[in-house]
């Protein structure tokens, strides 16, 4: 079994008198895709936060490269490569798509990597087309893009997202999951927190079911993707 | 500039009827009798005939503007006359070092009256500048600008009384380092927050400064403070007193807008277009916010300072009355008025600003007593015709066209 790149150890924290998350442990390791499913206000976007140390832990402990990371400021752990993707894609509308790109640089990269902008563009021609236009003008797809791509500037070690589909029509959708096994395939793990479990859990090697603040199931993608648990709660099924 | 489609719409109504309301305060004045506490009404016909002779011509004017912007957008360009005009004016450094030079030229034809009204219009384009760096770069609120201008101003007052040699430009440095020293510890605690405790903070500081300043011996209590001769602007050999202020007043105003350009098109400045678009998404990306708004606010609060301390070498003298609330509404009034965000904005709407008061002041002084009333009604009708101000920011525009 390779190591674990990151680690969440029985995180327990919450806003206020209330626990959200009452000890929840999952792991990422190299190469992966592993997908964080859950309705709403089950601690997907709670948990996001611990890895990401938006939010404070209140028990346990998030162990990154087999170190303990926990009091670490998120922008301590950005230079370490754990970069998230915000829920809402929350790009600066009033920033050019070229400028929102290089905001993504600002720990990794101060002396911006002309280079990085052009695989940029590459990667994502549509983004190359709008560069000069602002952020706020692009449709929701482009913007979705616009978010992933800034995150890949900080050039992650582990990227995680918080749902990527929110919003978006399903062929854009399909669009966005196809970029990420893209990113996957040419080495980066993705820690993907999705509502959307049909799509998700086909392109997630391993995957997560999260419910009030616990983890309720754990499987490969495929396992889940057959569980009569999941098809009723997630896809819709008798 | 166009003009409101629905001219006799709910807009106008608004105006209109904000105009029927107020017109009968222009006609009559209230005088009470101590004596017998009565209060009579008295008709005072010459004021209502002075506030139509300005406020009929104005609209005709208004109208004309408006008239003309909408010949140039069917005939010229797409973009506003006016908003074309102060871009090329000072869009980019070497836009803005060409018309302040021909500004600067243009002193020596200037008669003294002028040069000393330029001076002091120069000086509140500093202060716009710099207010605009809070306000429209970072979003972050002030109220109480008018204190790092009596901060400056006052600085340099005291240490001119200290400090016999001190020679006129120390005032520059000096003014900036001092409010900005102090606008960092102003910032260090509520910046920390969110929302707009800033504003709240600045407004209770500037109020309590103001009684501070008026309280103190070294500051001269009410009376103010004389700068020595020796630290003012003198006349420099052929120069005159009057022309060396001026040239200095657009050599720095120049000086300080190159600076916050620079700042602008720098990482820094979209860092604060960022943390003013979202605070949490910035965060997110690991930009220290709190710093940078830390920075934003102590530059702001030094080019105040700046702009005081010049006040102070060119007045000759500072008095409590540079950090009144009415001073730091005038700053924050020229910055939306020009339009938020905007450095050519922040120039354009200081000159306005200034200008107006004092021209209605010398040629109308029985209505001067309304200014305020016409900034307010100014103030209202930018906010319903052309929120973005009369020159808005190049991303307003940008986020309005689209593509380019």
């Amino acid at each position: 079994m390779a190591d674990a790149l990151l680690r969440l150890e029985s995180a327990r924290t919450g806003y206020g008198p209330n626990d959200v998350l009452h000890g929840v442990s999952l792991t990422v390791r190299e190469g992966e895709i592993v997908t964080l499913l859950g309705g709403n206000g089950a601690g997907k976007t709670t948990t996001l936060g611990v890895l990401s140390g938006i939010v404070g832990l209140r028990q346990g402990k998030v162990v990154w490269e087999g170190r303990d990371i926990s009091g670490q400021a998120t922008a301590d752990r950005l230079r370490q490569g754990l970069v998230l993707c915000p829920e809402a894609r929350r790009i600066f509308a009033r920033l050019t798509v070229e400028e929102n790109l290089i905001a993504g640089t600002w720990v990794r990269d101060p002396k911006l990597n002309k280079a990085k902008l052009e695989k940029t563009w590459e990667r994502f021609p549509i983004l190359g087309q709008r560069r000069k236009q602002l952020g706020g003008t692009l449709s929701g797809g482009e913007q979705q893009m616009l978010a992933i791509a800034r995150a890949l500037m900080g050039e992650p070690k582990l990227l995680m997202l918080d749902e990527p589909s929110l919003g978006l029509a399903p062929l854009i959708v399909e669009q966005i999951f196809r970029i990420l096994v893209e990113i996957n395939a040419a080495g980066t793990p993705v820690l993907l927190v999705e509502q959307n479990a049909h799509q998700a859990l086909k392109i997630a090697h391993r995957a997560y079911v999260l419910a009030t603040g616990e983890i309720v199931r754990e499987g490969t993608g495929s396992e889940l993707l057959a569980s009569d648990e999941v098809r009723r709660a997630y896809l819709g099924e008798d | 500039m166009s003009l409101p489609k629905n001219i006799f719409g709910a807009r106008a109504a608004i105006l209109g009827g904000l105009a029927i309301l107020t017109a009968p305060f222009l006609w009559t004045r209230l005088d009470p009798d101590f004596a017998t506490g009565f209060v009579s009404l008295r008709l005072v016909p010459e004021n209502g005939i002075q506030f139509l002779s300005v406020v009929v011509p104005a609209a005709l004017v208004a109208l004309a503007i408006a008239g003309l912007g909408r010949l140039w957008a069917r005939y010229g360009s797409s973009k506003p006359l006016f908003e074309t005009a102060s871009h090329r004016l000072f869009e980019s450094p070497r836009a803005m070092a060409a018309t302040f030079a021909a500004l600067a030229a243009a002193g020596f034809v200037m008669s003294g009256k002028a040069l000393s009204l330029g001076t002091f219009v120069c000086i509140h384009m500093m202060l716009a500048i710099g207010l605009n760096v809070t306000i429209g770069f970072t979003g972050l609120l002030v109220l109480g600008y008018a204190a790092f201008y009596a901060t400056g101003a006052y600085t340099f007052a005291i240490a001119a009384h200290a400090l016999p040699v001190l020679p006129t430009w120390a005032a520059l440095p000096l003014g900036f380092t001092v409010a900005a020293g102090v606008g960092f510890l102003v910032g260090l605690p509520c910046l920390r927050l969110r929302g707009d405790y800033l504003a709240i903070v600045t407004l209770g500081f500037a109020e309590a400064l103001r009684e501070i300043l008026r309280n103190l011996s070294v500051t001269g209590g009410d009376m103010g403070l004389v700068v020595p001769m020796q630290a003012r602007i003198k006349a420099i050999g052929p120069v005159g007193q009057g022309h060396a202020s001026w040239i200095a007043a657009v050599g720095v105003t120049l000086l300080v807008a190159l600076f916050v350009h620079r700042l602008y098109h720098s990482r820094i400045g979209r860092a604060w277009i960022a943390i003013r678009e979202d605070e949490t998404a910035a965060a997110m990306m690991g930009i220290p916010v709190v710093r940078l708004k830390l920075l934003a606010f102590t530059v702001s609060a030094g080019l105040a300072g700046t702009a005081g301390a010049f006040f102070a070498g060119f007045a000759g003298f500072v008095d409590p009355s540079t950090a009144t609330f009415e001073q730091s509404v005038l700053i924050l009034a020229m910055v939306i008025l020009g339009g938020i965000g905007s450095l050519p904005g922040s120039i354009l709407g200081a000159a306005l600003l200034y200008l107006a008061p004092t021209l209605l002041r010398d040629w109308f002084p029985a209505i001067s007593d309304y200014r305020l009333f016409f900034f307010g009604c100014i103030l209202v009708a930018m906010m319903l015709f052309r929120p973005q101000g009369l020159c808005g920011s190049p991303r307003h525009k940008l986020e309005l066209e689209g593509a380019s």
